[in-house]
């Protein structure tokens, strides 16, 4: 559409996205539709995009290529993917865990969302550690059976590092407090001057004055006479995080809020069309992604991998596709081609922070950005590989037998912008 | 009618009565419980079910299980020794080759069948050899770079 647009305005694409980017210090930004963008540096993250990509350098290229009848296209693009869906009886707009420390000493937090992959396991142990002091691998996180965890509203629409971890923190929070607000006691030292490391409490001030989380544990749970006054015994905590930023109800014009964070990613991406097969060849895929604060760095690179892979297949083999009397054409993975390793091409991962400012972690959605990339982009490429043809693109998955069909089309109706 | 069949599995005799029609990948599951041995698409394209069978990778939904009687079959079963992970496993593991899991067995066994033939496999044999296996979690990337780093640990 902003392709479109340009063309029609005569303006460069990189050149009307930087008009029209929401300035970064205009968040958080409501748009006319209600929805509260938390924070973004747009210009900053495509700018990043085009300097990895070698964007000036990739346009010379393109000029030679076509030289030598080689149909080189480069396509631009930003996508920003609602996270964290909110919605009265259906996705809540919140999530908790529970946890406790057991008297052995180790950690045991249960979680309201499952997992199938995302990696709770690892991220909820990270944040459980770094708060109470408790070794990472002595912290079990279980999941998937209501009887011990709280319930919750299921892992999707990206929402586990924007409401779950945020809840883990605060059950967290909650146990970092009662550890210190024992060892103050015992040490004469008010909390806000105690810290927690190398599985001890310690004053800031003089480290030798400090007492063991072990000693706290077994306090805790055996000599009750020695904690604070009005404080339970025993070291359970429960944790709820209400995304603050969800609007439950519209507002007289209809406008609401109902996801709670906006990641985005800015992409280059070159690609090759053989006019004679029609078939696409990805030179090319650079990315700059902004999901805020990254809990777990590997994590979010193996996500956005794969789904930038899922926006591939998407964008150029995945289809359902019906004959006119409504059978299914593509029913077994023979016919409905997912990508396979053969069809990885070059991907170059970056990313910028702009941290989410209504999350303790200051985190934004991360698993699903990736896969809106590759639609628009690679259309947008494809498009311009063969813009000397007077292509039009209008659908997805851009099959050989559609680019060869649309080339032909193309032939009949001389371009209007070439 | 049922057929009597014998074979090693995982350097193990075993032994069962099965439909002749029966499929490998439902023997090892169903009658010897080896249920790391996944079924996707039972069609032969997603390699869930891959197995080695005499030394070979194969999709075990392809296989009868009576064509299989007197044969040796490896499963990702038969990877761990002494409840150590194998080097496939570690690398799998270190790389975060892994999201929900569903091709693992799969992509292990794969990878395992590439290792045994070839020490250290350029990235172009690695992707051939995982071709016939999907995964739509990871986007592949680290599983490639797993079994390359395993290919300088394979003890064999």
């Amino acid at each position: 559409m902003v392709d479109i647009a340009a063309r029609e305005l005569k303006l460069d694409p990189v050149e009307i996205r930087m008009k029209n980017f929401i300035p970064a210090d205009a968040f958080p930004y409501r748009n006319a539709t209600g929805a509260l963008y938390d924070s973004g540096q747009y210009h900053l993250c495509f700018k990043r995009a085009l300097e990895i990509a070698n964007y000036e350098q990739l346009r010379k290229e393109q000029k030679d290529l076509r030289q030598q009848g080689i149909y080189r296209g480069i396509g631009i693009a930003l996508v920003m993917e609602p996270t964290s869906s909110s919605r009265i009886h259906a996705t809540g707009g919140y999530a908790s865990c529970r946890m406790r420390i057991e008297p052995s000493g180790a950690a045991t937090v249960f979680s309201s969302m499952g997992e199938q992959g995302q990696g709770h396991e690892t991220t909820i142990a990270q944040i459980v550690a770094s708060q109470t002091g408790i070794p990472f691998d002595k912290i079990q996180v279980i999941h998937g059976d209501t009887l011990p965890t709280p319930y919750g509203f299921g892992t999707g629409s990206s929402r586990s590092s924007v409401v779950l971890m945020p809840s883990a923190w605060v059950a967290a929070k909650k146990m970092r407090d009662k550890l210190l607000g024992i060892a103050a006691r015992s040490l004469g030292v008010v909390p806000e001057k105690l810290d927690i490391a190398n599985g001890k409490v310690f004053a800031k001030e003089d480290a030798s004055r400090a007492v063991e989380i072990m000693e706290i544990v077994r306090t805790a749970y055996g000599a009750i006479h020695l904690l604070p006054e009005n404080m339970e015994p025993g070291l359970e905590t429960t944790g709820y995080f209400v995304n603050p930023n969800i609007d439950y109800t519209p507002d007289e014009k209809g406008r609401m809020n109902t996801f709670s964070s906006y990641p985005y990613a800015a992409i280059v991406a070159v690609v090759d069309v053989d006019i004679e097969t029609g078939f696409v060849k990805i030179v090319k895929y650079c990315t700059v992604h902004d999901c805020g604060n990254m809990i777990n760095p590997q994590i979010v690179d193996t996500q956005q991998q794969g789904s930038v892979m899922q926006g591939i297949g998407a964008a150029l083999y995945e289809e359902l596709r019906y004959d006119e009397e409504g059978q299914l054409l593509t029913s077994t993975f023979m016919d409905y081609h997912l990508p396979s390793v053969e069809e990885v091409p070059e991907i170059v991962l970056d990313h910028i922070i702009t941290p989410n400012p209504f999350t303790p972690l200051g985190a934004k959605g991360a698993g699903e950005t990736g896969m809106l990339g590759p639609p628009p982009v690679l259309c947008n490429a494809v498009e311009d590989a063969l813009s000397p043809l007077g292509v039009k693109i209008r659908e997805t998955p851009l099959t050989p037998e559609r680019i060869l069909d649309l080339i032909e089309k193309g032939k009949a109706t001389p371009p209007a912008h070439a | 009618m049922l057929k009597p069949i014998s074979l090693t599995v995982n350097g193990r005799p075993c032994s069962g009565e099965v439909e002749p029609r029966m499929l490998l990948a439902h023997f090892l599951r169903d009658t010897l419980r080896l249920t790391g041995t996944h079924l996707g698409c039972v069609v032969g394209r997603c390699g869930a079910c891959t197995v080695m069978w005499n030394g070979t990778p194969v999709k075990s939904c392809m296989v009868f299980a009576v064509q299989a009687a007197g044969d040796e079959i490896v499963t990702v079963e038969g990877l761990a020794e002494d409840k150590r992970l194998h080097p496939l496993q570690e690398a799998f593991w270190k790389n975060d080759a892994v999201e929900c899991g569903y091709c693992t067995p799969g992509m292990l066994m794969s990878a395992y069948g590439l290792l045994k033939k070839t020490n250290h496999p350029t990235e172009e044999q690695i992707k051939k050899a995982i071709s016939g296996n999907l995964c739509r979690c990871t986007g592949y990337r680290n599983i490639v770079a797993a079994i390359k780093e395993a290919a300088g640990n394979f003890g064999g």
